[in-house]
């Protein structure tokens, strides 16, 4: 089986991705201004439109008319036009990508569209998240609900090569990952401190969410690789936010600005595949000394295998650098886990002898990093035992068993003359 | 709502729920927020190109009191403004951004400009090209004082009144199918420049006309949850540039205010709907795009100075109030934008949220100097940490058209450090209820409690929070976490007496925490807004000795041990099966000497024999049939040589067949004579 590695985005992928933006305040494209253009700056075409636009489609004539999508819109309960919530999904489905922000507000349409998507956001529709050790300083909100948050998930491909130093100013309600669900990542998550609840009403009973359960930001790489966002702050996102300045509780270190452009801009840059998108090409192996590959390889031969991985830059493919790429030869279980070694041009390539083992192996590369596509390449190549001939003709210990069988012949050729002539 | 009159256009109504900030606590344009608005149009001015742009860009720092040159220069504008090719709107913006700039020109270049736009006056009919003609000869009116001079007001008068409705909207073009408050805005504009330019034209019925219009404009007001009122944006103001309600509501109170400041007081509008205005445009806040940006504050501008009526905001600050830092409440009261407004204000009455009596009430503040900052002090005396409605009454002093909300309610956030002594923890036994351990932890010391208990037994925590007034306090936020290495379990400090405490009977819990025995760490955290000091306290451990699950449970520590999937694996080769163990050549070698002997035994057994060939055939054909005969078996001989040396089998027995078959004929030819020649023999003998 040879997974869909590189065929869902083509080389030649749009350049100039479109984007539908659905709001459902028009305000939301001003008051997210900055967010937007550098979208609009790094070459995706924005399309605004109100949650509840009746003209709204995503497909026309069963082909869908935009890359990607984002839901500015918590509180939409409908759609307009012909978009619904299954409709999304199936707009996921097809390996696009989506952004979905959340606030207080948040409609029950928002919350299953969340939820089929691995976020469970929290059942009180009055809960925001508080946390009363790692807010935000802030004349506007003294509820403790400004959250500055700082916990990020550890991985350049998703948040870029360069530190987020600033803390992240987020307002608005939590969500939950299932532990077991390996396609979602929490980004960013809440302190241990944090817990989600109405600030208005004293609690009682224990909160649903509390602590590092709280996931704020979280992002899905689904298996078709489309990917999605998931945000329960809308306002993460908003100029006011990218450029406040932060204090956090008990830190006696200010920022002039918050965390969030870098933050918004850089998961962004993830979540439209302009990093961590990876395809491997020219996948091939061959016996060593030679070019072409066999249809079978005999036990203890020695074998060259190597491929070559691209990562997406949102422009062209760019040679993948990793030191981590392994291949397996499998049968039932791996016989052979090998590093590849590669030439810092994005070709891998290894060398190793085939097991004493034949029967029906894999080359199989399974290549799983936090915030980059995995690829899982499979290639079926069966090995055989020795020919007849192929095993070793001149064992030195079998001299005496050779000799005693020519002696025999030679004696046998003598034996004939002498009965037949003698006289 | 009145725009449901036009139903049809209803489709590119874009009013909707506004995000509204800071909607609790109107206050007037902080530092701050005009903080974030200079650096959002220091970005947005990057990448403005067109003269409107750059007029908004200008116009919003004018307003925010700031002078900005890097848009454009006068000498650019000048540029526009005398050159013939010119567009209207683009000698409007242009002279606009001269006028914001305070730029000044020379009459004589502006000449030929003034005279071409009061020749093509009477031929515009569009509501804008004449607002764009109108506004730019208004303003250029300020640099040539004598040229503009109107052919005839009244019939601009009377094509701008043409195009408005009964009901005080305006259309913009005779042609247009809807109307909107939008373009009423605009023509109140215009026609305040009109007056600028030709004042003796309007008698006494035109201003009454206008009073009307006025009036019945803000009858167009609709209005959001929280007070605040605005204009909201007709289908037809999307054709002539949008901007939603922020836009319409800015226009129209730009046109309301430059009428009302070259009218002599006859143009009026209600002082709660400016203030509600003026909430909504504070409200929306300064944080979008450079024309929302400039929409709000181009309408704050207005709002902060004009003839019409100036609304007067109360801010309190800080609305955070805390007790160890024995901080004053300032409450000032200004313009929209932050000019002093003299002002005394009472507190009418302080009601600590969620209680009916006041805790203060009728208390005139302390002002300043300029009377317009009011200082309330007294707090800190009596209150205690919570959160406070403060209800104000204004009352203006300042001679002028000023405006402010009577009774202003501001809520207030009044923190302190509250104490907690100590923790008290218990082991008590299930059954009687008598503690088997108690330890009371001390904040100061942290030393850390190691408890163990049973199935059999509970837990207790308990501890006083009390307020800096040394009331007891209930915090939001009183939990307790038990956690055991991926588990974590939440429970609730509930009040009761005073104390919060937490009694955990840990048979009813066994369910709840898997069967897991071991050791849980306890953390206590404890928080409120109101809450100076909140705190994460690790208590210590507590080893639970709990009862074995029930057959069937699966352990959950079993199932969250899923090893991660990303990274690397280790590294496995393959490991060969041993080659057999050989003989070695010492022991061979002499082997193959041995097993030569019997040959070397049989060549001297024939020597010791005297073995002869004398009855090899003699002559002719036997003798070639012989020596095919054994050049053949000797073949076939050396072929198992081959087959040992590199041949397969195949191609053996291939060759096999070849020689045998060639061997059978000398063989047969050869064995048949010999048996031939030697038969008489033994008949002879």
């Amino acid at each position: 089986m040879t997974a869909p590695f590189s065929l869902c985005l083509s080389p030649d992928r749009s350049l100039h991705p479109r984007l539908l933006v659905l709001v459902d305040d028009v305000a939301v494209k001003s008051s997210h201004s900055l967010f937007f253009n550098s979208l609009a700056d790094r070459g995706y075409k924005l399309d605004f439109k109100l949650a509840s636009d009746p003209s709204l489609a995503l497909k026309s004539y069963g082909e869908y008319l935009f890359d990607g999508l984002i839901l500015f819109a918590p509180s939409t309960e409908q759609f307009g036009g012909s978009v619904d919530a299954a409709g999304i999904l199936e707009f996921v489905d097809s390996g696009r990508d989506l952004i979905l922000a959340a606030d207080s507000e948040m409609s029950d349409t928002m919350r299953i569209i969340g939820s089929e998507c691995g976020a469970d956001f929290d059942e009180d529709f009055n809960a925001v998240v508080i946390d009363h050790l790692n807010f935000a300083i802030s004349e506007d909100s003294n509820e403790h609900s400004l959250i500055a948050a700082d916990s990020f998930v550890k991985s350049n491909a998703i948040l870029g090569e360069k530190d987020i130093e600033a803390p992240v100013l987020f307002e608005g309600i939590a969500h939950s990952v299932a532990p077991a669900n390996d396609l979602v990542i929490k980004v960013l998550s809440a302190s241990s401190s944090a817990y989600s609840a109405n600030p208005d009403v004293s609690l009682g009973d224990p909160p649903a969410l509390s602590g590092s359960k709280i996931s704020l930001v979280s992002v899905v790489q689904a298996r078709n690789n489309a990917r999605i966002l998931i945000s329960g702050s809308l306002s993460l996102f908003s100029n006011k936010f990218f450029m406040s300045p932060v204090t956090k509780f008990g830190s006696s270190k200010s920022y002039d600005s918050s965390g969030n452009q870098q933050f918004a801009e850089e998961i962004s840059k993830w979540i439209f595949h302009e990093r961590g998108h990876l395809k491997a090409v020219h996948v091939g192996h061959h016996k060593a000394g030679e070019l072409q590959e066999p249809q079978m390889y005999r036990i203890t031969d020695h074998l060259e295998y190597s491929l070559e991985i691209y990562e997406w830059t949102g422009k062209d493919w760019q040679p993948y650098v990793a030191d981590d790429v392994q291949v397996q030869f499998y049968m039932m279980s791996p016989y052979i886990l090998k590093t590849l070694e590669h030439n810092g041009q994005g070709l891998y390539h290894t060398s190793f002898q085939v097991p004493d083992v034949y029967g029906v192996f894999q080359f199989k590369l399974e290549y799983n990093r936090l915030g980059y596509t995995s690829l899982s390449l499979s290639k079926q190549i069966p090995v055989r035992p020795f020919r007849h001939d192929e095993y070793e003709r001149f064992i030195r210990a079998a001299y005496p068993y050779y000799s005693s069988c020519f002696s025999m012949m030679f004696g046998f050729f003598i034996f004939g003359v002498v009965f037949l002539y003698h006289k | 709502m009145a725009f449901i009159r036009n139903g049809g256009l209803l489709v590119l109504l874009v009013a909707m729920v506004f995000c509204i900030s800071a909607a609790a606590n109107p206050h007037a344009l902080s530092k701050d927020e005009k903080n974030l608005a200079t650096q959002l149009l220091i970005k947005a001015g990057g990448s403005v190109s067109g003269l409107e742009d750059k007029y908004q860009l200008l116009r919003s720092f004018q307003v925010l009191g700031i002078r900005h040159e890097e848009a454009t220069t006068c000498d650019v504008v000048g540029k526009v403004l005398t050159s013939s090719s010119s567009a209207e709107k683009d000698l409007f913006f242009a002279s606009k951004c001269g006028e914001a700039l305070r730029c000044s020109f020379p009459e004589p270049d502006l000449k030929v400009t003034v005279s071409n736009l009061l020749s093509s006056l009477e031929n515009k009919e569009g509501l804008l090209d004449v607002h764009y003609s109108i506004g730019t000869l208004a303003v250029l009116k300020n640099w040539v004082k004598d040229q503009v001079v109107l052919e005839d007001p009244i019939a601009i008068f009377q094509k701008i009144k043409a195009l408005g409705e009964e009901d005080g909207t305006w259309k913009y073009d005779a042609n247009d199918d809807g109307t909107s408050a939008k373009a009423a805005g605009v023509a109140l504009e215009t026609l305040a420049d009109l007056l600028k330019l030709a004042s003796s034209a309007f008698d006494d019925a035109k201003i009454r006309y206008l009073e009307g219009v006025t009036s019945k404009l803000f009858e167009f007001l609709e209005k959001y949850e929280d007070g605040t009122q605005f204009i909201g944006e007709r289908g037809v103001d999307g054709f002539y540039g949008g901007g939603g309600p922020l836009a319409a509501t800015s226009q129209v109170m730009k046109g309301v205010t430059a009428l009302a400041s070259h009218t002599s007081g006859q143009i009026e509008v209600s002082a709660e709907k400016v203030l509600s205005i003026s909430n909504f445009f504070l409200t929306a806040g300064i944080q979008g795009s450079l024309s929302d940006m400039f929409h709000v504050l181009d309408a704050l501008g207005a709002l902060d100075e004009n003839c019409l009526l100036v609304p007067v905001v109360l801010s309190v600050h800080p609305t955070v109030l805390s007790l160890s830092t024995m901080e004053a409440l300032k409450i000032s009261t200004t313009t929209v934008l932050g000019s002093p407004v003299e002002a005394s204000v009472t507190l009418r009455k302080a009601v600590r949220v969620n209680e009916k009596d006041p805790f203060l009430s009728n208390q005139l503040l302390d002002s300043d100097e300029d009377k317009a900052t009011h200082t309330l002090n007294i707090v800190h005396n009596k209150v205690d940490i919570g959160t406070y409605d403060l209800t104000f009454k204004v009352k203006l002093l300042k001679e002028g058209k000023y405006a402010a909300e009577t009774y202003p309610t501001r809520r207030v956030l009044v923190t302190g450090v509250v104490s907690i002594a100590e923790v008290e923890v218990g082991v008590l036994d299930s059954d009687t209820g008598s503690a088997d351990f108690t330890k009371r932890w001390n904040p100061s010391t942290k030393e850390v409690v190691a408890l163990f208990a049973t199935h059999l037994q509970k837990l207790r925590f308990a501890l006083d929070v009390l307020s800096p007034s040394k009331e007891p306090f209930k915090p939001h936020q009183a939990f307790l976490r038990l956690k055991h290495e991926t588990m974590e379990h939440l429970f609730l400090l509930k009040s009761s007496e005073q104390k919060l405490e937490l009694n955990l009977d840990l048979l009813g819990l066994v369910e709840k925490l898997n069967y897991l025995s071991g050791i849980y760490t306890i953390e206590i955290i404890i928080g409120d807004a109101a809450m100076e000091n909140p705190v994460m306290w690790n208590l210590g451990t507590v080893e639970l000795d709990l009862p074995e699950p029930p057959e069937g449970t699966v352990k959950p520590s079993a199932l969250a041990l899923a090893t991660s999937k990303y990274g690397p694996k280790p590294e496995i080769t393959h490991i060969f099966r041993p080659a057999d163990k050989r003989a070695p050549p010492t022991l061979s070698n002499p082997f193959l000497i041995f097993s030569l002997v019997p040959l070397l035994g049989f060549l001297v057994g024939l020597k010791l024999l005297n073995t002869n060939m004398k009855n090899f055939p003699s002559s002719g054909l036997p003798t070639v049939a012989a020596l095919f005969f054994h050049l053949g078996i000797a073949s076939i001989l050396g072929l198992y040589v081959l087959f040992w040396l590199k041949f397969n089998l195949f191609q053996t027995l291939k060759a096999l067949a070849v020689l045998a078959t060639m061997l059978m004929v000398p063989g047969y030819y050869t064995l048949s004579h010999l048996a031939d020649s030697s038969s008489p023999k033994i008949k002879s003998a």
